[in-house]
């Protein structure tokens, strides 16, 4: 009922702003969006702190966020100012001394977690709720200048990811597939929050991919996009992995490989519409969603340069695709245990191995529902040529039952697993050769078994990672020799970005309910 | 056919077990009501809601609420109409056309509770076109009717036609009937107080999800809204004035409970409740609950806020076990008006009734006063001041209106204004976000943001002014700064 207002002032505003072009070819000293880059390869160009000094670096400040437990957030910094993004929440930091600038709390809370980061665009900042709102936050009052509804949230839908900007666009996904709800892509104007397109992630009835559901089992198919993706600006395409079809862990009543779930897609981000797809996991009953990051690399396959799009997915299989085309290239195992499929067809279809299927007493099921990875970040070093990734080697004891969809935001899993007691989760982080995914080293994070922390390659030849343990570690990109680390006394669950400010380079990590930012003494 | 009118009258009078029909009291308008399709005049803050809308006939799809709301003077009976709808259709433009197809509201009015069957209809689709009929043992003109003078305009006048859209949540009615339309059947006009009518407010759904409600239930068995039997009754009351048993009214604001104080929150309960108060809780409570000597200060703590107006009622008429707080030994109707007073004490100004007017306001907020420069309100203006879309809901209207007139003795932490050289020789005047000994962020007044070492700063000056201007007692007229107060007072953020 408010009476609607026209504004005839219009202030001059000046001030930095992210522009298309600052995105395009982010300066090393800022950490512009969520994998850093679009390509998401996770390097930063920074050099100060390299493998000769980094046993000297040390906390600069830590930023404690009240009432915070387990932070997922990966921060952005603009020109020294640092975004940290919490459920409902939003902290403009100094990125010199982490003192607070401004703070956004988002009305009304509804309580669900996690955040995992924001997108800047001009002079906003955009941030998802657990309300399933978008809003558009002023960077440098933190102001909010628009909210939109996304999706309902008391059908259970929600909004995790960090937003990614391009072309006057905000791009943002929605979660979750769980509750048999069925995911899209959206496109928002970047100045109005006005929708631009929507691609749904479940083709309905009389599309193509339609034909891959049985019956109605397509109305509540799943399929979000609960990570964010990759762009590639001369392609003109955008790539975003979908999550798991429903229920998870029954497929009996979605007969077909349940078309667009736990497939990487590419778009035309103008319009919306879908260039290809690659599904890597047809009819998946193991909940292995494919939102892992796609990064992406230009690098010889049999002496020929190829736009590649690599994924190390949670089923257990490192994939390299041809990105203009969507063509399977290979694919590879990058867990040890596996026993799922017995290999990949020349599609890059699995060979299934029979009887590895969730049942009512349990069945062994290698990797783990967990994942052989999940959300936390890969890196790519382009002096190395090599891929990162987090990786758990574990086995699950998956079930199963009979489930019915119910409105209002149940989960619609048809049970789920647990952890095998044959042998222990363990995480690791691998080193792959990029075009192959054979494994040059491995570095196992001893006493860490709960994944989270992701990784950041950096020029000066190093490669960071955190664990359950709250160990936070510089290893050599080039053996995965540890050379430095600082326990931050919380499980690390989020991945670490580098920014540099007055000629001071910086490397954070949210650890437990603390940002910190390590740099070299004075 | 006469035999079977008699039966069915006997069969729709209420029996034991069935939903009685709803009673409503129409509250005198205390200042004017302007027809503009937005229920955002002052004088409907005064009126709660008639009540839920009954989906008689629902078989499945969503339920759409209704809020409605009647007020009256001396001329006009005036009826508002909130309709949340997803899916507003309205293609009707012809006088008198079928309205009732397209998404609509419909008012049925008996204005004499010895002969219900004598109604008056006001049907209007959401692109504002009407029809009337009189249904009156008296009427023998033709079909439909023309009523005189009736004012009336939906939230989408003006569109030749409404198609659905993906971006429809709600639409709006606001109609003045003038009482001489009813002198043929009314016992009085105007209304005299206490007189009763009888009547049903209706809604019907347009294309997609074509849900038909009805304030005033209609029985099994029947389909039609032409059922007077079922009309429910109004009562004629002063303003503000005891309603009891009616819907609890809606509370803007965040974080409180509604109000269930049957006597409302109008400044004539308040001011009797303060004399109340201030005649028996003082000693405790300290005078105008400012100030506890053995009670707590009941303006000083946000947990009054948050007890619901139930329990402080509850409090104040048993005492509480095991406190020095004793039962008060007064009549219900003045407990209710101390519990009014205490609501008061920390409300808000959205919750408050502040005179003005708004839209003129917020001509003053951007021109006269230039509040604009330095505050924005839904993503315009500056930013050098807070933001102040949300304003109705975090201050009382006094505050504003000592913020807008008086200096501040203390400058709110993040607005302290700086002037400070540094040792390159750069020069920040602007506002100190944050500092502590070692370092500050500022913004200057082209809204850029500086991170400062205090190693760098060369000059340092912090001007005791705030930026804020507190001369608006002077340089606005009397009129333009409560209409300004009126305007911020409804900033409310939903």
């Amino acid at each position: 009922m408010r009476a609607a207002i026209v504004w005839m002032a219009s202030l001059s505003i000046a001030g930095a702003q992210v522009t298309y072009n600052d995105l395009l070819k982010p300066n090393p000293s800022n950490w512009l969006m969520y994998s850093g880059a679009y390509n998401s390869q996770r390097h930063s160009e920074l050099k100060q702190i390299n493998t000769g000094n980094v046993k000297s670096i040390a906390p600069k400040w830590i930023y404690h966020v009240p009432g915070a437990t387990r932070l997922e957030t990966v921060p952005l910094v603009v020109d020294g100012v640092m975004y940290i993004s919490e459920p409902n929440e939003l902290f403009a930091i100094d990125g010199q001394s982490g003192r607070l600038i401004w703070e956004y709390h988002h009305e009304p809370v509804i309580e669900r977690g996690p955040n995992r980061g924001v997108a800047v665009y001009g002079n906003r900042v955009y941030l998802g709720t657990p309300g399933a709102q978008l809003v558009a936050l002023d960077s440098r009052s933190g102001n909010l200048l628009w909210k939109i509804k996304l999706a309902e949230a008391r059908d259970g839908y929600w909004c995790p990811l960090a937003p990614l900007a391009l072309k006057d666009k905000v791009i943002v996904g929605i979660a979750p597939s769980d509750h048999g709800l069925n995911g899209w892509l959206d496109a928002y104007d970047a100045a109005t929050g006005e929708r631009l397109w929507r691609w749904n992630a479940i083709p309905k009835p009389g599309e193509p991919g339609s034909e891959t559901w049985a019956g109605d089992s397509w109305k509540t198919g799943g399929g979000d996009t609960w990570l964010t993706g990759s762009y590639d600006p001369e392609l003109n395409l955008l790539y975003w992995g979908t999550g798991n079809p429903a229920p998870d862990f029954n497929g009996d009543l979605r007969n077909g490989d349940n078309l667009y779930t736990d497939s990487m897609i590419a778009l035309d981000p103008d319009t919306g519409k879908l260039k290809w797809h690659f599904q890597f996991t047809p009819h998946d009953v193991h909940d292995w969603d494919a939102v892992e990051i796609p990064v992406l690399v230009d690098a010889p396959i049999e002496g020929k340069m190829r736009k590649l799009l690599l994924q190390a997915n949670r089923n257990g299989f490192y994939y390299v695709l041809d990105r203009v085309t969507g063509q399977f290239i290979s694919g590879t195992p990058f867990v040890k245990l596996l026993n799922w499929a017995s290999a990949l067809t020349p599609q890059g279809r699995p060979v299934r191995v029979p009887g590895v299927v969730p049942t009512l007493q349990g069945t062994k099921t290698c990797p783990a529902t967990a994942g052989a990875t999940n959300w936390m970040s890969p890196a790519y070093s382009p002096d190395t040529r090599l891929f990162y990734v987090v990786a758990q080697e574990g086995c699950g004891i998956n079930t199963k039952s009979m489930d019915t969809f119910r409105p209002g935001g149940f989960g619609f899993m048809a049970t789920g697993y647990i952890e095998s007691p044959e042998e222990p989760w363990q995480m690791h982080v691998r080193a792959l050769e990029a075009a192959t995914g054979k494994v040059v080293w491995d570095y196992p994070q001893i006493g860490s078994k709960k994944y989270g922390a992701g990784l950041l390659s950096m020029a000066g030849g190093l490669l960071f990672a955190g664990d359950d343990q709250g160990e936070f570690t510089a290893l050599e990109s080039r053996t995965g020799k540890p050379l430095w680390h600082f326990n931050t006394g919380q499980q690390i669950t989020a991945s670490p970005i580098a920014y540099s400010f007055r000629g001071k380079d910086y490397v954070a990590i949210a650890a437990g309910s603390n940002l910190v930012a390590f740099g070299l003494p004075d | 056919m006469l035999a079977v009118a008699v039966v069915l009258i006997a069969i729709l009078l209420p029996s034991a077990g069935a939903e009685p029909l709803p009673r409503y009291d129409i509250i005198r308008a205390n200042s004017p009501i302007v027809i503009d399709g937005k229920l955002d005049d002052a004088a409907w803050q005064q009126a709660p809601p008639v009540g839920e809308f009954h989906f008689n006939w629902w078989k499945e799809g969503e339920r759409e609420p209704t809020i409605a709301k009647i007020m009256w003077d001396n001329d006009n009976l005036y009826v508002g109409y909130f309709c949340h709808d997803k899916h507003i259709s309205a293609a009707v433009t012809q006088r008198h056309g079928p309205v009732s197809k397209d998404d609509c509201v419909e008012i049925f009015i008996s204005p004499n509770t010895s002969k219900p069957k004598n109604y008056y209809t006001f049907e209007i689709n959401a692109i504002g076109t009407m029809l009337n009929r009189c249904r009156t043992d008296w009427w023998s003109g033709p079909p439909t009717w023309e009523p005189e003078g009736v004012a009336y305009r939906t939230s989408l006048h003006g569109l030749a036609g409404k198609q659905e859209s993906p971006q429809d949540e709600h639409w709006s009615v606001e109609l003045a009937i003038p009482f001489r339309n009813f002198v043929r059947d009314a016992p009085h006009i105007p209304p005299q107080f206490g007189d009763e009518w009888r009547l049903n407010l209706m809604r019907t759904g347009g294309v997609t999800n074509a849900q038909d409600s009805t304030w005033s239930p209609i029985p099994p068995g029947i389909h039609s809204f032409h059922t007077p039997e079922a009309f429910g009754t109004v009562r004629f009351v002063n303003s503000p004035v005891v309603a009891l048993a009616q819907a609890p009214e809606r509370r803007r604001g965040r974080g409180r409970p509604a109000s269930t104080n049957p006597l409302g929150r109008g400044s004539e309960v308040i001011e009797a409740g303060r004399r109340l108060y201030n005649s028996s809780c003082t000693v405790c409570h300290g005078l105008e609950g400012t100030v506890g000597d053995r009670g707590p200060a009941l303006a000083a703590t946000r947990r009054y806020l948050r007890t619901s107006d139930d329990d402080l009622f509850s409090a104040i008429k048993n005492g509480i076990s095991g406190t020095l707080m004793p039962p008060a030994g007064l009549p219900d109707n003045d407990i209710w008006k101390i519990v009014a007073y205490i609501r008061s004490l920390r409300a808000t100004a959205s919750d408050e009734f502040v005179p003005g007017n708004a839209e003129h306001g917020a001509e003053v907020f951007r021109s006269k006063a230039d509040c604009s420069q330095c505050h924005m309100i839904d993503g315009q203006g500056g930013l050098l001041g807070p933001d102040l879309s949300n304003i109705g809901a975090e201050r009382s209207a006094r505050d504003l209106r000592t913020a807008l007139t008086t200096p501040r003795p203390v400058i709110p932490r993040g607005y302290q204004p700086v002037r400070l050289t540094t040792a390159s020789g750069e020069r920040i005047d602007g506002v100190v976000k944050n500092e502590d000994n070692f370092s500050l962020q500022v913004m200057d007044r082209s809204y850029r943001i500086h991170l400062i070492n205090r190693t760098e700063v060369k000059t340092i000056e912090y001007p005791k002014e705030s930026l804020m201007p507190s001369h608006y007692g002077q340089s606005l007229s009397a009129g333009d700064l409560q209409d300004l107060l009126a305007f911020l007072s409804r900033r409310v953020r939903q």
